[in-house]
Order: structure tokens, then sequence, then C-alpha cells
């Protein structure tokens, strides 16, 4: 899968599974050979995709403007971005994820994506499916009709994660203990997240701390990270939640960069 | 008299308890040792669902009812027929000819004319089912798909309280040639106050299965050792990819990844689904952003 969304295209290579193949011996088996065929045959991988949009016109399309936009010199240049520079990531799509991110995230040392899809079927056959949008929570996803593409941060520029905390675990963890646990980021986004950022909640409601991260480890054998901080975080002009304003309070984890931050006064300037 | 020894204890004192035949205690093939069997299907093996007992609804190419009566007829979770053969006594030497008959006319019964028996059975116990209701019950019992093809290669059991060498040797021997028999042998005792039942696996033998059958597994399917190996071409190939669909596809991806193993024609079907199901929402799923390149056929 081709992701032009942002500044900088990715590629992803996309396993379909399902929950009732082992993890380790079905699943993480596929995705290690994938890789490795990767890692070894690049130029044949260029090679496939080169030819698959050869004989998608609309595909085609797609990448020959995000060549003019995004200034690459043509097709070949943007396939070799892909291949030879961006990492090798993983997306897996599956019927119901279970255990299976805790059991991969921590075997590999690249990124896996995970995207649960739903399938039900009426008496007539007729077909329903539930799945959220691919990185919806990063932000820059799928425009909302009221909101449209707007001002939505480039993925490739996301660098800092945001995490909603209460007073005394703001207090005894992220500036008692320089770090900040039990946090879900996407496997894709964890080699470019460089800071960490405190939203504290009511009656604060404010992002007013920001910190650099210095490693991303998982926690507890979850599917969680723990964020270890490199230097104690710092206080930062307060970028404040507006009453009754677009955005909402965040709730989770949520992506968006220190160049933002920086210049933000309220959260309608992040998101 | 069997080599097993079987005692009733109080504290400190063990009676030894005296081995009778079944009919030594009144005990019937079919009032009794039948009843237990569907009673506790687990006599056969332990995945096994009774389907229906006493069957003797056969007929001939001609259309003649044959009369030959079955004893219970079962269904394994691999999705293979039981075909079980009852014997109260000492079973006689063409015991294992009975029932490799059973077996063959079992061969020839489909999943619907399987759950019509199932059906008739449950409802002659007590639980009115439909052809519907008992072909969904028999369905989410095995794990793979019911089909005609599997029902024909039954699994047989043979229950008896002995089984004569020559019946055993031919067992043996049969099982080398590739069919899948279980002898099951009961042993009835008596002590003072009731009558005891063992029940237990006399071959394959329960502990040096895998060294006794296992070597024997490539004889056992001389076929599939004779297929001649051909490369595939790069023309095959591509001929793959201009021919293969979901399916083809999944059950080229599963059967790669279980290599010597079962993939069941329903699970072959859900990875097809699901890839369908991609396919199907990729917009939605991916954004207009985003390009989903569905060419596994050419990676793969």
């Amino acid at each position: 899968m081709i992701d032009l969304l942002g500044k900088q295209p990715r590629l992803y290579v996309v396993e379909n599974e399902l929950a009732s193949h082992d993890p380790l011996r079905h699943v993480a088996v596929q995705i290690l050979q994938f890789s490795l065929s990767f890692e070894s045959d690049k130029r044949m991988v260029r090679k496939i995709l080169f030819e698959a949009l050869q004989e998608r016109l609309e595909d085609l399309h797609k990448c020959q403007n995000y060549v003019t936009q995004r200034k690459y010199r043509n097709l070949d240049h943007l396939l070799d971005e892909l291949v030879f520079e961006a990492p090798f990531t993983a997306l897996i799509i599956i019927d119901e994820l279970e255990d299976l991110e805790r059991l991969l995230t921590q075997k590999f040392q690249f990124g896996i994506e995970f995207l649960e899809i739903g399938c039900f079927k009426d008496n007539e056959g007729k077909r329903s499916y539930i799945f959220e949008p691919f990185l919806d929570d990063l932000g820059g996803g799928m425009p909302r009709p009221e909101e449209g593409e707007g001002d939505s941060p480039d993925p490739g520029e996301l660098d800092t994660v945001v995490v909603p905390a209460r007073a005394a675990g703001f207090e005894k963890v992220f500036l008692g203990e320089d770090r900040w646990y039990a946090v879900r980021i996407h496997g894709s986004m964890r080699p470019q997240i460089k800071f960490i950022a405190c939203y504290q909640v009511a009656p604060v409601s404010a992002i007013t701390h920001l910190a650099p991260v210095g490693s991303v480890e998982p926690w507890q054998g979850s599917a969680k990270s723990v964020v270890n901080f490199s230097e104690p975080a710092a206080e930062i002009s307060p970028v404040r939640l507006l009453k009754g304003g677009r955005v909402n309070a965040p709730q989770n984890l949520r992506y968006t960069s220190r160049d933002r931050l920086r210049s933000a006064k309220t959260l309608e300037d992040l998101w | 008299m069997s080599n097993e020894l079987v005692f009733t204890f109080d504290g400190a004192v063990a009676t030894p308890v005296k081995q009778i035949s079944l009919a030594d205690a009144g005990l019937t093939e079919r009032r009794h040792l039948q009843e237990w069997v569907l009673a506790h299907p687990e006599l056969l093996g332990p995945d096994a669902l009774i389907v229906t007992f006493e069957f003797d609804r056969w007929r001939s190419s001609s259309g003649q009812p044959e009369r030959d009566r079955l004893d219970i007829l079962g269904l394994d979770k691999t999705g293979h027929l039981v075909v079980a053969e009852l014997k109260r006594d000492r079973a006689p030497d063409t015991v294992e000819m009975q029932a490799i008959k059973y077996a063959a006319m079992a061969s020839r019964f489909t999943p619907e004319v399987l759950a019509l028996q199932h059906a008739r059975f449950l409802s002659s116990r007590g639980s009115q089912t439909s052809e519907e209701e008992a072909l969904e019950l028999l369905v989410a019992h095995a794990d793979y798909e019911l089909s005609s093809e599997t029902f024909l290669s039954p699994r047989l059991i043979l229950v008896a309280a002995d089984v004569p060498p020559r019946v055993t040797a031919t067992v043996v021997w049969l099982t080398e040639m590739g069919l899948n028999i279980t002898l099951i042998k009961f042993l009835a005792y008596r002590s003072a106050t009731e009558t005891i039942v063992t029940v237990s696996k006399l071959y394959p033998v329960q502990d040096v299965e895998e060294f006794t059958v296992a070597p024997l597994k490539p004889n056992a399917r001389p076929a599939a050792v004779d297929y001649p190996t051909v490369e595939w071409s790069l023309e095959d190939f591509k001929n793959l990819r201009e021919r293969a669909n979901a399916t083809t596809m999944a059950a080229l991806n599963l059967c790669s990844c279980n290599s010597g193993q079962l993939v069941s024609l329903r699970e072959i079907e859900k990875e097809a689904d699901l890839e369908r199901a991609i396919v199907e929402v990729q917009d939605t799923l991916f954004g207009p952003q985003r390009i989903y390149l569905d060419i596994k056929r050419k990676s793969g």
C-alpha cells in the first residue's frame, strides 16, 4: 500500500490475516519472510510496484500528481524514495485483533501497524463491515465532512505525542519519574517521535510541559509502550483548550509536531 | 481371560473382582452396549458425534432395499464418518469385513442425507430437529467442510469383548494399507455389590501409537509419493496470475503456509472473504491518498 498522504511517502507491506492463524508460526513467519524478501531484492519490489501502477491508470495519476506537488523528478524518483529510502513497515489487517498486537509488536524491530476489520452477513448474504479507517487517529486521516482536509497535520511532520494526565500522575510520573507509561503508539510512528507533551486535564485544561524522548520501550509485556525522557520535562507556553471550540480535550494519546506546538495558542491550532 | 486385574478396596484390603461376560451379567448388545455408546460417544473417541444408529435404509443400484444394519454412525472433528460395529462377546473372524462393508456403504452418504438421518435420530430421542437444524449441528461439530469426498474414507471402530488374533492381524494390515481402524475392547467384572465395565483401546496401542503407525503413513498414502514433480515455469505463474481469483489465492497461500497439514475449505473461504472485504472497502479504509495494490499474485 502506497501512502501519499504526507510530505514523506510511505510503503506498507500489507498482510491480510485471520485471527484463527497461529500468531507466531503463521503470521510472524509471513511478516518476517516479507521483510527479508523486501530487503534482499528491493529492485524486484520496485519493478513490481512500477508494473502494478502501469496497469492502474487512476492510481498512476495519483502518483504523478504527487510527484508534481512534492517536487519529485518523476515517478522513478518517487518509487526509489518509497523502496530504497523509507523504512520497511508492515500492516496487518485481521478479522479479530485479540492478542496479536502484543505478541508481534515486541518481536520485530521495524514498525507494524494493525487494522481490524469485522465482516457480517445478513440472512440474504448482504455484507456489512466494521472498521476504523487506517491511522485515523493521527489527525490527518479521513477528512470529516464538517472539517475538510484544511489544516490537518502532515503525518511526516508528526514528531510529538500529546498525552492527557491528571494532576497526580503528572506530578508523580511525568515530572517525578521523567517517563510516561502504558501508551499506545503506532508502530510506524515510533521512529519519528522525538518529543512528548503533557495535556493537564481540568481545571488546567492545557498542554503545559514538553520533554525530549530518550527511548520508547515495550511496557510490561503488553502492546503498549513506556516513553522515557532524555531530559526532565520543561514548561512551555500553555496551549489551552478553547471552550465550546471545534477540538475536544484529548482523551487519549494524540500526535502533533513541536513546531506547531511552539506557535499554538489553543488546541484549535494543533488539530 | 484378560491380563487386566481389577480390585475393589476397603481401606488396606484389596479384593479382586471376577471377570464375567456381558451375557453372564444379563446384558445385551442392543439394549445395553449400544445405549452406553449412544449416551457416551466418547467411548468411540474423544471427538465423535453420534449421527444415527441401527441404520438400515440402504438401496442397491437396482433400487432394491438392502437389509444390512449399521450399528452406529458418527462424525468426527475432521469431518470423517465414524462407522462403529458393536459385538457383545468375542468378535467373529469376519467382523472386520462386516465393518468394511458398512464403511463402503456409508461412504455414499452426502451431507444432506446425513443431516436427514441425524434429524430422524435426534427426533426419535425426544429432541425434535429439522433437517436444516441437523445440518447446522453437523457442520458446527466438524472443523472442516462436510463433503461427500471426505465421507469416502470413513473411520472404522470395532467394539468387542474380545478380538481374535486373526482379526487383529487383518486390522493391522488394513491400517498399513491406509484404512483408519480402531479396536476397542471392553470387559465386565462383578464385585460383591455391582457390575463394572472397563473400556480400553486395543489398537492402535495407545502409548506406542506414534512408533507403530507413524512410519507406516507413507505406505498408507502410496499415491502421494507417486505424484510426478513438475517445476513451475514463468509461463505457469503468468497463467495462474491471470486466472486465480481470491479463493484460489487464499487456498494457495494457506497451503503454502501449512505444508503437509490439512487446510479446511471454511478457512480458505474466510480468508478469501477477508481479501474481498478489503478490496471492497479500500477507499474508506485507506482514504483517497493511499493506494492499495492487490498484487499478492505478483509478489507472492
